[in-house]
């Protein structure tokens, strides 16, 4: 749905449409069509089924069959679709004058019948069921093949009509048949036109949705996907709610020599670059990023992002789950971000540092803010802890420090730091970044 | 936030979808009616005299006649029309009463042309003819009414007039047709099948504008949620950025520029305190109403929030403006601050009589150069402020925690940009403060 561009969207939507009242419409004919042959064939009874009403039987079925057979070989082979449409078009159209011209030629009387039957309004009906394709192509052509038709068959036959019925009748009359095509006509416009606001209501729809989609897009880009089904699934209004989870905090530690050194635009480019890494990273862990604050990253873990599966487990389960999470997750943060600088080192252009802090407790999440303006926020002294903690890497000279609410949730291979109650409350962990790799 | 959001928000999907979809059929029932309008006056002043003078058998002071009827006929429809639509446009509430009426009327009007025909000329004409065909059109014009209901009573109305017309002529001039249109005009499949055919259109156009309708229900929802979403994306950006953000995309323009500009934190100290001595509902709720007075007072005086980050709020003052009106921009960041403080203080004096948490907000101002722009990756994006500036505000705020009695500090350079006396009132010496991370101290000034 990501990049799809409005005009393309539309061609897909009416093909759907089609494809899917294609069946329908050829139903609806065939049923028209059989009810005719019923009506025919009613005659047997009486005695006066003759001739000429086999050979109408005979095109009906014909026409019927027909419409079938293309309908069953656009299923397996799609291209077919338009020329299928086409030939269905061009024998429904057809099928009423000449059925009516055998009639004519077999009982060799009456011309006049071919203007006096009730087959003109079923010709009607067969216009509105090609409108029913809902292309302004397709349907004009109907249309002019319809008047074409008619038009050749007044004209062959005008000059038998016997002068006396013409006076009678003015409708035998040029003028009356003129009057034909007038009101065949209006009644075909109307048809044309309503096709038009269709295809115009589809094509409006299609702008709606690219404009929905860009704004989601937008929207999912600076607020993240998870938040906007949330919002959109609750109200904006929901009470915030309180998780158990793990904060994540990074920080980059030379951001303002990074500034000094490089143009803005360098600077924003290199940003971006570590982000997306990080990003990955983080997504892929399974951590919700809730904010970049200015070069720095705020992502936690919790039920929030937890798939349906893992949302069941004990509490206990959950809270190994994130702790091991948020670690692997700084662990190859650190790891990637060597490789990128290896990088860089080598184009000679600044080097990242940061720090990680991890820590984990009760998170109060939810919409905060004014009726104006709102923001899915993180709060409680665990995410101001997690931002001191990350403080503290630069003092202790460590890329990642965790607190002991997350190793007593992990076994992997943690070292003591301190337990000095006037840095942090809580004894502190490091990671050997160097000794993993 | 503009009046149209206000609207939005108010209101729910379900009245959003009919309000729209009673809006597609006022406007449609407008056009039909000028269609309508259009048809009468072709009829009267192209059609009917080409019709009725250029036959050859019928008497000048005859068709005359005819026409005139016609005429009146047509002048009457044609000004029921004018006032109809004249009233209809004025009101959409009567949409409904004149459908009702509008699919009468039509196919009254087209009974009295068939009549009037049948007079002039003689029964076999109009039972012959292609006149019945106006009773199609009538029916195909209900299209346009995107309504099952309106297309069914129209088919049945017109079977039902025709039917009835076409049994009276016949049975007025009883038998004096050829036996030869015995069965195709009179007894047999003619007349019946007609009738059958005008409701079996009915219910096939039925049909189509049902599924058009489906179509105008989908724009309704899709544009529904795309002003839903418009409105929420502006609320958790705010609606200045959420404009920028947006135009910035469509000019595929990364959105990247420096700016000059005061940058204000503001942040409750002791939040996280409060958050674990009170219940966290009743906290949050008051922390929304502090966030509601407090953008009041950022977006009076000119500035704009850029995020809340728990409980703090990042406000920048000078977005995209030239240097030239710093001066400004420093003074508009002091009264913000100022009033902050004090609207905060009357808070906590309410928030203590009820016995709530009380707010200790610090303040931090700072000036300089920093980056805006979107920053992040194709996932993830955010439109933020980068810069030492805004660290020196960050952690000016945080020094509040530390420095007794000073809620506000702002840095030597906005001080001095204040020109204004009266802005400068309140202010103490300065000091010279080491900020976390700066290996120099700087002057900053308290209120």
């Amino acid at each position: 749905m990501k990049n799809l561009n409005g005009k393309q969207w539309f061609r897909d939507e009416i093909a759907r449409i089609t494809s899917k009242s294609s069946k329908l419409i050829n139903n609806i004919k065939c049923t028209i069509l059989i009810l005719c042959s019923i009506a025919f064939l009613l005659k047997i009874p009486y005695g006066t089924y003759r001739f000429e009403d086999f050979v109408v039987n005979l095109i009906l079925a014909g026409i019927i069959l027909l419409s079938y057979i293309t309908n069953m070989i656009v299923e397996y082979k799609p291209d077919f679709h338009l020329a299928s449409e086409i030939i269905n078009i061009i024998f429904g159209v057809s099928s009423l004058p000449l059925c009516q011209y055998f009639m004519y030629i077999f009982r060799n009387d009456h011309p006049e019948n071919l203007f006096f039957t009730w087959a003109r309004v079923l010709s009607i009906i067969i216009l509105v069921l090609i409108a029913m394709r809902y292309s302004i192509a397709l349907t004009s052509f109907a249309v002019a093949l319809t008047i074409a038709e008619y038009a050749v068959l007044y004209f062959s036959v005008a000059s038998v009509i016997p002068s006396e019925l013409k006076l009678r009748i003015i409708d035998l009359q040029t003028s009356g048949i003129l009057q034909w095509f007038l009101y065949l006509s209006i009644a075909s416009a109307l048809i044309i036109l309503f096709t038009l606001y269709v295809c115009r209501a589809m094509q409006r729809i299609s702008r709606a949705t690219v404009e929905l989609n860009s704004m989601k897009e937008s929207f999912g880009q600076y607020v993240s996907h998870d938040i906007l089904d949330y919002v959109l699934k609750h109200s904006i209004n929901s009470p915030a709610t309180e998780y158990y989870g793990v904060v994540l905090f990074s920080d980059i530690r030379n951001f303002t020599t990074l500034m000094e050194n490089h143009t803005s635009k360098e600077t924003v480019a290199k940003l971006n670059e570590y982000f997306a890494q990080m990003a990955f990273i983080i997504e892929k862990n399974g951590g919700y990023i809730n904010k970049f604050i200015g070069d720095a990253i705020l992502a936690v873990f919790t039920d929030i992002s937890l798939d349906e599966e893992n949302l069941k487990k004990s509490e206990h389960e959950k809270k190994r789950i994130y702790s091991q999470a948020a670690l692997k997750t700084a662990k190859e943060m650190s790891g990637v971000l060597k490789e990128i600088n290896k990088k860089w080192r080598e184009k000679d252009e600044t080097e990242l540092h940061i720090g990680i802090g991890l820590h984990a407790g009760n998170i109060i999440m939810g919409n905060v803010g004014s009726k104006n303006r709102m923001e899915f926020s993180c709060l409680g002294r665990t995410v101001s802890e997690a931002m001191d903690v990350e403080d503290l890497t630069k003092h202790y000279n460590h890329e990642i420090i965790a607190t002991r609410a997350i190793v007593k949730n992990e076994n992997s291979k943690m070292y003591f730091l301190t337990d000095d109650p006037n840095v942090f409350p809580q004894p502190l962990y490091y990671v050997n970044t160097e000794i993993d790799e | 936030m503009n009046a149209n959001e206000l609207k939005i928000e108010s209101l729910q999907l379900e009245d959003c979808i009919r309000d729209s979809i009673e809006r597609e059929k006022w406007k449609n029932e407008l056009s039909i009616m000028r269609i309508s309008m259009f048809i009468s006056i072709f009829l009267v002043f192209v059609f009917s005299p080409m019709y009725l003078f250029l036959a050859p058998h019928i008497s000048r002071k005859s068709a005359f006649e005819g026409y005139l009827l016609l005429f009146i006929i047509n002048i009457v429809v044609i000004g029921y029309y004018a006032v109809a639509y004249k009233i209809l446009s004025g009101n959409k509430d009567l949409l409904n009463t004149f459908r009702i009426v509008n699919i009468t009327m039509e196919c009254s009007v087209i009974s009295c042309v068939f009549y009037l025909v049948y007079l002039i000329y003689n029964g076999l004409t109009v039972l012959s003819g292609p006149i019945f065909l106006m009773f199609v059109v009538i029916i195909l014009l209900s299209l346009f009414r995107l309504s099952f209901g309106c297309e069914i009573y129209s088919g049945i109305l017109c079977a039902i007039f025709y039917l009835l017309e076409c049994l009276y002529i016949i049975h007025k001039d009883g038998g004096t047709y050829p036996e030869i249109y015995e069965y195709t005009l009179i007894s047999g499949t003619g007349l019946w099948c007609k009738i059958i055919f005008f409701i079996a259109i009915g219910i096939i156009c039925g049909a189509l504008s049902k599924r058009a309708l489906a179509l105008i229900r989908q724009i309704a929802i899709k544009n529904y949620e795309t002003l839903h979403v418009r409105l929420v994306f502006g609320k958790y950006v705010s609606p200045e950025i959420r404009d920028y953000i947006l135009k910035s995309k469509e000019a595929k323009d990364d959105g990247i520029n420096e700016d000059y500009g005061v940058i204000l934190f503001c942040d409750i100290n002791n939040f996280s305190e409060i958050l674990e001595k009170y219940e966290h509902k009743i906290v949050i709720s008051q922390l929304n109403t502090f966030f509601e007075n407090m953008e009041n007072i950022i977006s009076k005086n000119g500035g704009v929030i850029n995020k809340f980050v728990g409980s703090c709020i990042m406000a920048v003052f000078g977005l995209g403006k030239s240097e030239e009106s710093n001066s400004e921009n420093c003074e508009a960041a002091v009264r913000t601050a100022k009033e902050m403080k004090e609207m905060t203080d009357s808070m906590n004096d309410l928030w203590k009589m009820n016995n709530s948490a009380v707010f200790d907000i610090g303040i931090g101002v700072s000036l300089g150069k920093f980056i805006t722009g979107n920053i992040g990756c194709e996932s993830r994006k955010e439109f933020t402020c980068l810069g030492d500036v805004v660290n020196v505000a960050s952690r000016l705020q945080n020094k509040t925690r530390s420095v007794e009695s000073a809620h506000v500090l702002v840095t030597a350079d906005v001080f001095d940009m204040l020109e204004k006396h009266s802005a400068k009132n309140g202010f103490g010496n300065p000091e010279l403060v080491l900020l976390k991370g700066k290996s120099n101290p700087i002057k900053v000034y308290s209120l």
